[in-house]
């Protein structure tokens, strides 16, 4: 039995991506099998275990339907959105996106990016680059962020432990102002502009 | 290494040892890395991606500690392939491809490598329990050490590069397998998967993406992979636990208390049918079997373990079933076979 993933409606959802709106029981609702719900299907007579409530144009009506698991997915309810299809509704970015975003092409592999829109999968580790503009709105959307500050391979030296090292920092000095610890975010302020001026070679 | 040596037992993942292991099955975390210099595998060639295939698997042969073993996928019949994925070695989408790709194991199946799946390698670490901590650092290690032989595609501002957007930066998927009967029985299980999803984590069934929750088994995972180190994903999964953790014991608790004989029903009466029922599909055992592991560990049943437990939600899988009885049966003679194989195993309680 095919079942919505929680992760791609949730992706779906943090990305605002045209969704019925559903209650959260039909996001869920696949994994709870066995249990028994008193609301008939709609279209036939067995318990219905999706249940959407639509909302209409006007805004002010709301439609509710309700169906059991088979007519949901004879309907194309239940379906899970493919990766190229969310990624697909993601890059698109509205008609306006489209318009100023032509089909580049990777030089190195020879992927277009609407080959890529389509795929959801790049072509090789050159395509980040002519694709950089329109991937960057989609990393900011899927993992709140567009810099790596992980781990790196040992031949990218030191430099980037030491900015990976500020990153850090950062984000904690962020959190203790949040928090309103004064004087951790102080301390953290030194130990950053330490580390910048030994980068930099001005300390 | 031979995979009928496998079929005599449990794979790490399953041996019910670890930390909080009444509850957490198991931690997994994997790395997805590309090998510098070549294309991703949707733009490689059968040629090219023969060429990775024996390279990377000439550099892991190269490795003294750990040492793994390589099966090529190629040469495996349907059911060896469905075995490694019930095993959680190797993905459905890795079993289901094609063109020369294969896998790496050590013996106590704890790490593995997938070869030529979505990115070119996908290293994983499991442990039996909640120990993400200890799975990090065996991925980490081998990571590096395979780094230090292979370079990987990695770029400053984005990090290792990724066929797929959705995995760049650390390349780290971290996951806990958790068992909640509990939670899911008392319909509190929806306000612990919001709370999950709101702290940006993602909750899946028991094999992966777009599977089931089948025997109310969960796995929660990060879902972004960028702009954190691996530290401060695994912190995000590590302390969301402890307290599903706690929900389910005093959930457990309750239940207990309030609803004593609602849930020894639920549980003797799975001991009745797995005892005595002449056909089973692997979903019935899975949700049955879930209900007896909820009265092993809360004491109500004697003269089974969890372990003996854990082994049969393995072994009633379909392929694994098929290796144990050493011939291919067809669905309806499998769940024949499945409700003898159980109905023995448990005759002695």
């Amino acid at each position: 039995m095919a079942v919505i993933p929680c992760a791609s409606i949730l992706s779906l959802h943090l990305l605002g991506i045209n969704q019925p709106k559903t209650d959260t029981r039909q996001r869920f609702a696949p994994y709870f099998p066995g249990r028994t719900n008193r609301v008939k299907c709609d279209q036939c007579d067995k318990n219905a275990t999706v249940h959407i409530t639509e909302n209409l144009e006007n805004k002010e009506k709301r439609r509710e339907v309700h169906l059991c698991e088979e007519c949901a997915r004879e309907q194309g309810v239940l379906q899970q959105p493919s990766l190229p299809q969310m990624l697909g509704g993601m890059l698109a970015g509205g008609p306006e996106a489209a318009i100023t975003t032509p089909d580049i092409a990777c030089t190195k592999c020879g992927m277009t990016y609407s080959e890529f829109r389509s795929s959801g999968r790049l072509g090789c580790s050159d395509c980040y680059k002519p694709f950089k503009r329109p991937l960057i709105p989609f990393l900011e959307k899927v993992h709140g962020s567009t810099r790596h500050t992980g781990k790196a391979p040992s031949h990218m030296g030191r430099s980037m432990a030491v900015e990976q090292r500020i990153a850090v920092l950062q984000r904690e000095m962020d959190k203790a102002v949040e928090d309103e610890d004064f004087e951790r975010a102080a301390d953290l302020r030194d130990k950053i502009q330490e580390l910048k001026e030994k980068r930099d070679g001005t300390g | 290494m031979e995979l009928d040596d496998l079929a005599t037992r449990v794979g790490e993942w399953l041996r019910g040892t670890g930390a909080e292991s009444d509850i957490v099955i198991s931690s997994r975390v994997r790395l997805a890395r590309n090998v510098d210099g070549f294309h991703f595998l949707t733009k490689a060639t059968l040629e090219v991606k023969q060429e990775l295939e024996s390279l990377v698997r000439r550099k892991l042969s190269e490795l003294d500690s750990p040492k793994l073993s390589y099966i090529s996928l190629n040469r495996l019949s349907e059911t060896d392939r469905e075995f490694l994925v019930e095993r959680h070695l190797m993905s459905k989408e890795h079993a289901e491809g094609s063109g020369d790709r294969g896998i790496a194991l050590n013996d106590d199946e704890t790490l593995s490598v997938m070869i030529n799946e979505e990115d070119h390698l996908r290293i994983q670490a499991f442990r039996s329990g909640f120990e993400l901590d200890q799975a990090w650092e065996e991925v980490n290690a081998l990571d590096s050490l395979i780094e230090s032989r292979l370079p990987f595609s990695f770029n400053a501002q984005f990090g290792y590069l990724a066929a797929c957007p959705t995995n760049v930066g650390t390349g780290m998927r971290a996951s806990v397998m958790l068992h909640l009967p509990a939670l899911v029985l008392s319909k509190q299980i929806e306000k612990v998967f919001r709370a999950v999803t709101k702290i940006n984590l993602a909750v899946r069934g028991l094999y992966g993406e777009g599977t089931q929750a089948t025997g109310n088994f969960y796995q929660i995972s990060n879902q972004a992979t960028l702009g954190k180190t691996e530290e401060e994903l695994l912190n995000n999964i590590s302390s969301v636990v402890p307290q599903i953790i706690m929900y389910e014991r005093r959930e457990r608790e309750r239940l207990a208390k309030e609803n004593e004989k609602r849930l020894e029903d639920k549980v003797w009466r799975a001991l009745g049918i797995l005892k005595s029922a002449r056909r089973m599909s692997s979903n019935e055992a899975l949700e049955l079997l879930s209900h007896l592991r909820l009265g092993v560990n809360m004491q109500m049943l004697k003269g089974t373990t969890v372990s003996q437990i854990n082994e049969l939600l393995l072994f009633s899988q379909p392929a694994h079933l098929q290796k144990t009885l050493r011939r291919e049966l067809q669905a309806p003679e499998r769940d024949v076979a499945r409700a003898d194989f159980i109905r023995n195993a448990l005759g002695g309680i």
